[in-house]
């Protein structure tokens, strides 16, 4: 650490301890009935402060109380910045209130031109000041304790560890390991009890130590003169509880000549003495006398009233606040006041809106630019524009996390009640990739997934959002966009060792078995890895080895998006035959007969097994096995076939599906609509024969149905009957949807199922 | 005459070598620090200063005095009689006595001291 370092360590530690000191002094005014070992106690805090940089923080600390609001939010308090001088407009934070204003505008601007900022030259002349004053005073302070030490050198034994001296005025404690008490030769043995009295409660409670050190911390902040207000005021509570200390031991008529001892010893005062802080002359005689004579035997229940207030108080003003409760409200970076007043049930309200957006934190290098709504038609939209200086805070191992906004997408969907998409577009000006954008879109329906029901509930109150803040942040991990620089380096990086080997086939699938896992990586690059492909063959000149593995990763990726099916042509021909398909956006699929049970089932099958896939749409084919009503409860034994398509052109692609057997039991509610109230599926593997036994019983008395369980296993094994009712039910599908042509082709390249034509 | 005048600890450390004059300074060292809790250099350098200004001498490590006990009481109740008292011995012994009953001896004592001093 730098000279200025410490330095402005020091200026911060400075700040701290005069808030604390001021608190102390006011304190003080309620405690000047109490024993003064409780001031004294107090500034042992302030001590703390001075040369302690680091404390903890609670929620009951002084400085919260105050607004103290420090640059930030550690057990360190910054009032300065460490890089102030550096800053283009140099600030400080020192608590609420004018100062800082003013500080603040006479603090030098930085002038880009220049060299050397000037308020760093100035911080550097001002940590020059502050050396030369602490090495000043403590140069004085060991000179005259070397002095004192000297003189006192003949000082004569009286006995144990007291020494008379006719060098010195006034009595006092010095050394360090082995204090010694010196006395006047011309004490009296009246007062010489008193006297000695008072030092060895010096002694004994370690008050030869605590002076110097608070003398120390008082020299290394020599430029505060509230430190220098709060060291007198120290020394005045330290004496005096010393005082009082004596007194509590003696007896009642004591009082008396205990005062005029300390009358009679200020009487001989030593110039030198008094102002050397390393020894102990007595000091504010008038005051002590006053204390003295004043001083009643506090009962003990304001001994425990003042030792519990002192506790409190201690801890108060040793702690910094915590982070949540400096300045504004946050919590976990977001600004829950200012959600909560920026709540808003549309998406045009414009002010609220972007109100919202700027209360949520955002990732390192990353600042907002333009944002724009989309509120003519729905689905209504917001789209976010961010501008990337540093790509730091939102890459994960090289590519950009798609799901980095997703949290605060997810505050928009909450908070907005008629929000149904919210787009981020990030402008690269990293300097590398400088101008590309990358697109990160969430839907409503993303965040409802995720949540597992409407995230507007949690717009309720701060607990709620904080609730949902929390769990907003456990989805920060999504799949990775890669720059489109950093992809197609990393492409021809895994192509190149594909082709490298066997150099003896052909086949360019010898290749790419060979390196399973470079073709694997190619692939999970997704849709950047294809445009990066494309564009390769966009180029031409592809009709090597490497062209063709180029073919065959682009031929993957695509899936039914290609229109191509003629293998036989070189990767280039290919390309120029390509035209990759759209997707078709279908609706799930609806029942649309008259059977009331079936449309139950339909319902909830399309329900259950929907929204797995963004994009697509689902078919189910259920079978019915039979319904079974038992007072308000309805079950109903299915087992169904479903499957989700995406249509590019007028290719299908299958996107998942499955046969499961399931009982679905409905309530009847007092309107006689029926509701689901529960959905038992089979189980997997060997629980499966045993789940389906299991759940084929009564809806209310739970009695086992004779042979259903047999009749659906049965079932299971030739599901035959359903796989038709699917595809009925699909084509029947397609054609309300107007979609008269359309092919499913298998893994295998053979068709599984086709309309028209 | 200032070499009569002598600090509190000048002053006891005198006493001790009064008391056992002639005394080796080795000893001197050791009656030092037991009566009066001084370390060894500051009895070497309180001797030293005393035997510049001619009231003791160390001579091979023998410390005796110049000026003796009875030069000092001398010169300090002179200088509390010129201080305080006007050079005035009947007001000094007037404030000495203050109240304070003698004894038969004492008081025998004294009138030989005056008889004996009256010239």
């Amino acid at each position: 650490m730098s000279l200025q370092g410490i330095f402005i360590s020091i200026l911060n530690m400075s700040v701290t301890a005069s808030y604390v000191a001021a608190g102390v002094i006011f304190v003080r005014i309620f405690f000047r009935k109490a024993p003064k070992i409780f001031s004294y106690v107090l500034w042992a805090v302030v001590l703390f402060r001075l040369i302690c940089p680091v404390t903890c923080a609670a929620g009951f600390s002084f400085l919260g109380l105050l607004h103290v609001d420090s640059q930030n939010n550690r057990a360190v308090s910054d009032y300065v910045p460490h890089d102030i001088g550096f800053r283009q407009t140099p600030t400080i934070q020192s608590g609420p209130g004018v100062l800082d204003r003013t500080v603040n505008s006479s603090l030098p601007q930085a002038a880009p031109m220049a060299s050397v900022n000037p308020m760093q030259a100035w911080m550097e002349v001002l940590s020059l000041i502050w050396i030369a004053g602490i090495v000043a005073l403590l140069s004085y302070s060991v000179i005259s304790y070397i002095k004192v030490k000297k003189q006192l050198r003949t000082a004569t034994l009286v006995k144990d560890n007291i020494y008379q001296s006719d060098r010195i005025g006034t009595a006092f404690v010095c050394g360090f390991v082995r204090p010694k008490i010196y006395v006047p030769v011309a004490v009296g043995d009246a007062d010489l009890s008193y006297v000695l009295e008072h030092e060895r409660t010096h002694i004994r409670r370690k008050d030869y130590l605590i002076k110097p050190l608070a003398f120390f911390a008082l020299i290394l902040h020599w430029f505060n003169p509230l430190m220098w207000l709060s060291f007198a005021l120290m020394n005045r509570d330290m004496e005096m509880s010393c005082d009082e200390s004596v007194l509590q031991r003696m007896s009642r008529e004591a009082k008396g000549g205990y005062a005029g001892s300390l009358l009679s010893l200020s009487a001989k005062r030593n110039g030198l003495l008094a102002a050397n802080p390393l020894a102990f002359g007595e000091s504010q005689i008038k005051s002590r006398i006053k204390n003295v004579l004043n001083y009643k035997k506090p009962p003990f229940w304001v001994i425990v009233l003042a030792a519990v207030a002192m506790g409190v108080l201690i801890a108060a003003l040793a702690t910094n606040p915590k982070p949540s409760h400096t300045g504004s409200n946050t919590y976990s970076g977001y600004s829950i006041e200012k959600l909560i007043a920026n709540k808003t049930p549309y998406v045009g309200h414009n002010s609220k809106v972007v109100g919202l957006i700027d209360a949520m934190p955002l990732p390192e290098g990353i600042a907002r630019g333009a944002v724009e709504l989309q509120t003519v038609n729905p689905p209504y939209g917001i789209i976010i524009n961010y501008i990337m200086r540093d790509s730091a805070g939102v890459m994960v191992n090289g590519a950009i996390n798609t799901h980095v906004f997703f949290p605060n997408a997810i505050m928009l969907f909450s908070l907005i009640d008629n929000v149904d998409v919210i787009k981020c577009q990030i402008t690269d000006q990293t300097g590398q990739d400088e101008g590309t954008s990358y697109y990160l879109t969430y839907t409503r329906e993303m965040a409802e997934e995720l949540l597992g029901g409407d995230v507007r509930i949690f717009a309720a109150g701060a607990g709620t959002l904080k609730n949902l803040i929390d769990r907003a942040a456990n989805t920060k991990s999504g799949t990775g966009i890669v720059p489109p620089a950093t992809a197609s380096a990393q492409i021809e990086g895994y192509l190149k060792i594909i082709i490298s080997s066997p150099q003896a086939s052909s086949n360019p699938y010898d290749y790419i078995n060979a390196h399973q896992n470079e073709y694997e990586s190619i692939l999970k690059m997704g849709d950047v890895a294809l445009t990066c492909l494309l564009s390769e063959f966009e180029k031409g000149g592809h009709d090597d080895l490497k062209g063709y593995i180029m073919m065959a990763s682009c031929k993957e990726l695509l899936g039914a998006r290609n229109n191509v099916t003629d293998g036989t042509l070189t990767p280039q021909e290919w390309y120029r035959a390509l035209s990759i398909r759209e997707e078709v956006r279908l609706p799930d699929f609806e029942y649309d007969g008259q059977d009331p049970i079936e449309k139950f089932v339909y319902d909830t099958e399309i329900e259950k097994h929907s929204g797995y896939q963004r994009g697509g749409f689902t078919v189910v084919a259920p079978k019915i096995f039979g319904s079974y009503e038992e007072g308000d409860l309805l079950k109903v034994f299915v087992t169904t076939y479903s499957a989700s398509y995406k249509l590019y052109g007028n290719a299908l692609a299958a996107e998942g599906g499955g046969v499961i057997p399931a009982a679905i039991t409905y309530r009847k509610d007092n309107s006689g609509r029926y509701i689901l109230e529960r959905y038992e599926q089979a189980g997997d593997g060997s629980q499966f024969p045993t789940s389906i036994r299991k759940y084929c019983s009564m809806p209310a008395s739970g009695r086992a149905i004779e042979g259903l369980a047999d009749r659906i296993l049965a079932h299971y094994a030739d599901y035959e009957d359903i796989r038709i009712l699917l595809y009925d039910n699909l084509t029947k599908h397609l054609r309300m949807n107007g979609v008269y042509n359309a092919t499913l082709t298998n893994s295998l390249g053979e068709v599984e199922f086709r309309l028209g034509v | 005459m200032e070499k009569f005048k002598l600090y509190d600890a000048e002053y006891k450390f005198a006493s001790i070598i009064w008391d056992n004059e002639p005394v080796n300074s080795t000893k001197l060292v050791r009656l030092c620090a037991d009566k009066l809790g001084w370390k060894k250099s500051t009895t070497y350098t309180v001797l030293k200063k005393l035997c510049d200004r001619g009231v003791m001498q160390n001579q091979e490590a023998l410390v005796t005095s110049l000026i003796k006990r009875r030069d000092v009481q001398k010169y300090e109740i002179n200088a509390v009689v010129e201080k305080s008292f006007a050079g005035s011995l009947p007001q000094f012994l007037t404030a000495f006595l203050g109240g304070r009953k003698l004894t038969e001896e004492d008081a025998e004592e004294l009138k030989k001291i005056i008889e004996e001093s009256v010239e």
